[in-house]
């Protein structure tokens, strides 16, 4: 875990990849992409279903040891249409039922073409950003000024490389120019896109269960 | 009838042209009349071809028939109209009539699907598009009038995954068509036999057509004034440029081989540079370049206009180059089966003298001149073998079956075991693929939403007209990263690079491709927009594809060669001049180190700023190196624990050390064990890495990764990920996956060569040791030194690891 401080807000880092407001009580993860698998396999790619399951099964455990009130999915929590079948959907409803918290899906672009089939299911959708204290939640990057903006979307990741050896890490990715927060995919089976690091930003790679700052 | 009845038609047309058919002509001829089926194998340029079709077509003639005759391969789509053009010479001037129309990825598809209805007698087509013709329905009624197929430049598919799903396709036609003819043609091969058997399939004895015709092959060099100016390291050869232009005559048509296409982009611009004045009369020809160009090149070379072509192995094949007078070959050929196969591009004609100029890179590249000249004088020419049942090319093979007319499992699987690839698949592995093609893998019933082939009344089929269209569009087993179009602003097609070369350009970069400087300007949908500039650069986008290590056959020549140092050696038998040449660096080898006799291992201690370095040099090739040094690093590791790097090139490896490390005292005869050789090497390297690297290539294959075509990315988007990604998954919930178990033997026997590392170790373990040493890096340890292609190993955990990386990352 690793704490940062940003426009006075105090948020925990942690290495399960999702962020946690101890003073809200607020959980924040992004881009959980349930289905998946059965997406692919749908188009003729066998892809193991227990992806969906070892993904729940870490939000419930990480939701049980934290106690939210609310959990708020930044998007992408569904990865198509096709993931909207009765195992992953079961699953789904298995976990609502498991956690006490208030979940809140800011839809992303995997799943906003699935609203109408998600209203279906008790799931409380957002169609838009949404503000907390001095936050803005969303899926995609839309910082403005005043608001810390924590999204997803991105799956960013970092490139460590030397002569001789290379890591490719998942990592939140702080730009503190904007006052952006972008969160590495909470899902099993995603994969991830290689941000730059640059002056005035930051990333927080996750190994070993730990969270590691890069800054400089 | 007699002989002579039986192919008059054939013997009258090479009497118009004022010929005499060769005796292995009329041999082919007889025993295809025969009703047999084999392999010719002659030189290059003797009259294979007509060899192969005549007596196809002679059969014709004989019975005339409605529907496809004759199935011609070639690996290379861009040969096919030529072929067309040689098989249409004698059928136009007599006037048989007999329909011959080619059918490759460049086929139009209008003309595609009239074929499909209604096919040419002759159809001449590459393995891949074999591939797509079986995927759809009606291949029985399609092929069943077939009467043979002729497989060209055999050698050069055989032992690739083309090579394989070749053999799966023909298995299937003669499924189809019990009484098929194969008839292969290849270019010599140390394995004559078992290359034919590949051919024809299991069951049948081929006939081998060899000629006696002699192509002598004759190896001159290009050496510098004096050696102390020549490099002892390097690749490019840059430094000669000079002397290859005075060598050359730019009246004469010269083929310049260089080994990457990198280095030919970069010697033509250093052409372009020493002669300007003949800029129009030079050209470059390498894979990645828009093909409409190489084949005005290709016309150019043949009508005299262009006369010094730059080419990789882009020109070893094919199109039949009759006034190409010389071939120089840039760095070592690494093979004697290249070399063969590039010198035989000069000289095109039977019984001709071919001669190659060769242009050593770097001081020790003058040993292996001097090795090839005498594995030529041996008359020594590599084997290359059939690959040893690949799962991923099953899979697909399958599938394609299952989009086509379906199959039967038990019916398949015995028409796939008279494969020379498959012939020991097991019930079990067999079963393994069906299952994974039918339900998606192991666990029975674990994927509900999964269904690419069904099973219906005992024939397994594609139902989902999405999933065969997408099969058709991924078949195929040639698996590269993903290329990008390069294209002027005006959309005119200049070539491909790989994407990540593009990745590193931002607008207004100067690189230099396809012999021109070009500007970035911008990417977009796959295609990178370029303006011509008159600007400077020495940017050259590198290409993937592996390093090219030298054969077998070659390092044992190779150490003889150093053996004709010893001073008992040439004070009997004159030195060749590249040895003459090479005299002053072997006397500084010996000076500061040790010149090895054949009976002797070398290995140099050394101390620098960087640390301790081991040198070993056993003369085996860069991939045995690379095994052996895993095993030895882990050997010593185990020891006392390190972090390692461990280069290597194709004649020795390194292992640096932190400071002191007591390479000596560690080392024992423990270190020549056979006994757990496999389980060193695996704990010694990060084999995962190299597994994954490998995997991605048999997810594409396997149909685990879709590519599709640009236009179809955005249905296919939901399907984008990364291979690495799957192994991941894979390696997570189905570990026992037999692809993955593919990827890791993969890594062992086509990367390590471990089966080779078995003999190195058992010939090293005989040899005196000669432990030196050195104050400074010796001739021999000075490549290995500068040319640092290596890998790390260590036992470091992945915090420690990323500790490491932050602090240099900080530190920049």
């Amino acid at each position: 875990m690793k704490e940062i401080d940003v426009l006075g807000m105090r948020l925990q880092l942690l290495a399960e990849k999702a962020v946690y407001l101890e003073s809200d009580q607020t959980l924040l993860v992004a881009d959980i992409h349930l289905g998946k698998s059965e997406t692919f396999q749908s188009l003729g790619i066998p892809i193991p279903n227990q992806v969906n399951q070892t993904t729940l099964e870490r939000l419930k455990q990480l939701c049980f040891k934290l106690k939210p009130q609310k959990l708020f999915i930044l998007g992408d929590l569904f990865h198509s249409k096709y993931a909207l079948v009765d195992e992953v959907l079961e699953g789904w409803l298995q976990f609502q039922a498991a956690v006490d918290a208030e979940i809140i899906l800011i839809v992303g672009n995997h799943d906003r073409h699935l609203i109408k089939t998600l209203k279906n299911t008790s799931i409380q959708c957002s169609t838009h950003s949404v503000e907390v204290d001095n936050l803005l939640l969303s899926h995609e990057p839309s910082p403005q000024p005043g608001f810390l903006n924590i999204c997803g979307h991105i799956h960013p990741c970092v490139h460590l490389k030397e002569k001789l050896d290379q890591l490719r890490l998942p990592c939140f990715y702080l730009d503190r120019t904007q006052n952006l927060l972008v969160l590495p995919s909470f899902g099993e089976f995603t994969g991830a896109y290689e941000v730059p690091l640059k002056r005035n930003s930051a990333a927080y790679v996750i190994a070993d269960n730990c969270v590691i700052s890069l800054e400089r | 009838m007699a002989d002579g009845d039986r192919l008059q038609p054939a013997l009258e047309w090479f009497k118009q042209q004022g010929w005499q058919p060769l005796p292995f002509q009329r041999e082919t001829w007889q025993a295809y009349l025969d009703g047999k089926s084999g392999m010719i194998q002659v030189p290059t340029g003797s009259g294979k071809t007509h060899a192969a079709v005549m007596g196809a077509i002679l059969e014709m003639l004989q019975a005339p028939s409605p529907g496809l005759k004759l199935l011609y391969i070639t690996p290379l789509r861009a040969l096919s109209r030529d072929i067309q053009q040689s098989i249409l010479r004698p059928i136009q001037e007599m006037g048989w009539n007999l329909r011959v129309e080619s059918r490759t990825g460049d086929t139009s598809s209008s003309q595609k699907s009239k074929q499909l209805k209604n096919m040419p007698d002759v159809l001449i087509t590459t393995p891949e598009s074999l591939a797509v013709m079986l995927s759809y329905k009606g291949a029985k009624a399609r092929f069943q009038s077939l009467q043979a197929v002729i497989l060209d430049e055999w050698h050069e598919l055989l032992s690739s995954k083309r090579g394989t799903q070749a053999e799966l396709c023909l298995s299937h036609l003669r499924q189809l068509q019990p009484q098929l003819k194969t008839w292969a043609v290849s270019a010599t091969l140390g394995n004559v036999q078992e290359a034919a058997q590949a051919a024809v399939g299991i069951g049948c004895e081929p006939v081998i057509i060899q000629s006696n015709l002699q192509r002598q092959t004759i190896i001159k060099s290009i050496l510098p004034d004096s050696v102390d100016s020549f490099p002892w390291a390097g690749h490019l050869g840059l430094r000669m440029f000079q002397e290859l232009v005075d060598a050359l005559d730019i009246n004469r048509s010269t083929l310049i081989f260089t080994n990457t296409r990198a280095q030919a982009e970069r010697w033509f611009q250093a052409l372009s540079f020493a002669v300007p004045e003949y800029l129009d009369r030079i050209a470059l020809h390498h894979g990645s370049i828009d093909v409409q160009e190489r084949e005005a090149i290709e016309a150019g070379v043949k009508a005299g206009q262009i006369k010094w072509v730059v080419c990789t192995s882009s020109l070893d094949l094919g199109v039949d180059f009759q006034p190409v007078e010389r071939v120089v070959q840039i760095g070592s050929a690494k093979n004697l089966a290249r070399l063969l196969q590039r010198a035989g591009r000069s000289a095109h004609v039977p019984e001709g003298t071919s001669e190659i100029l060769f242009l050593p890179t770097n001081a020790l590249e003058l040993l292996e001149i001097s090795a090839f000249r005498s594995g030529l004088a041996a008359g020594d020419v590599e084997t290359r073998r059939p690959l040893e049942k690949p799962y991923d090319v099953l899979t697909q093979h399958l599938v394609t079956l299952a989009c086509g007319d379906g199959f039967k499992a038990n019916e398949t699987l015995k028409t796939i075991r008279q494969t020379v690839t498959y012939s020991q698949l097991t019930d079990e592995e067999f079963g393994w693929i069906l299952n994974f093609v039918e339900k998606g893998g192991r666990c029975l019933g674990a994927y509900p939403r999964y269904q690419k082939v069904v099973q219906i009344e005992e024939l397994y089929q594609v139902t989902d007209q999405k999933i065969a269209r997408m099969h058709r569009m991924s078949i195929g087993t040639i698996t590269s990263n993903q290329a990008v179009q390069i294209v002027y602003t005006n959309r005119r097609k200049i070539g491909t690079v790989e994407e990540n070369f593009v990745s590193r350009l931002k607008k207004g970069d100067v690189f230099f491709f396809a012999g021109r400087q070009l500007e970035f300007f911008m990417m977009k949908d796959m295609m990178v927009y370029v303006k011509g500039t008159h600007r400077k650069s020495t940017v050259t986008p590198t290409w993937g594809g592996g390093n090219l290590a030298i054969s077998d056959s070659l390092s044992m020549h190779l150490r003889s060669e150093i053996e004709r140092f010893q001073p008992e050696a040439s004070s009997t038998q004159k030195l060749d001049q590249e040895l003459e040449c090479m005299l002053p660096i072997a006397s500084t080898q010996k000076r500061i180190s040790h010149l090895p006799a054949s009976n002797e291992l070398l290995i140099e201690v050394c101390k620098t700023r960087e640390g301790q370095h081991l040198y070993v040099f056993p003369f085996e090739g860069r991939f045995v190196h690379e095994g052996l040094g895993f095993l030895w690093g882990y050997r010593f590791a185990s020891q006392q624990q390190a972090t390692f790097t461990i280069s290597v090139n194709d004649y020795g490896f390194e292992i640096l050390a932190p400071k002191d490390y007591p390479f000596k005292q560690l080392f024992g005869d423990r270190f020549f064990d056979l006994e757990n050789l496999y389980e060193n090497i695996k704990s010694g390297l990060n084999i995962s890495e190299l597994t994954q690297r490998k995997f991605r290539g048999i997810a594409q294959v396997a149909g685990l990764v879709f590519k599709g075509y640009p236009s179809a990315r955005k249905d296919t988007n939901q399907l984008q990920v990364s291979s690495s990604l799957l192994y991941d998954v894979f390696s997570k919930y189905e570990p026992d996956n037999l692809l993955l178990k593919q990827a890791e033997q993969e890594v062992l026997r086509d990367q390590l060569e471990t089966h080779r590392l078995t003999r190195t170790l058992d010939r090293l373990s005989q040899l005196n040791l000669v432990w030196q040493e050195t104050k400074r890096p010796s001739p021999f340890a000075f490549p290995l030194l500068v040319e640092r292609l290596n890998s790390r190993m260590s036992n470091e955990s992945l915090l420690d690891r990323i500790e490491r990386l932050k602090q240099q990352w900080m530190n920049k």
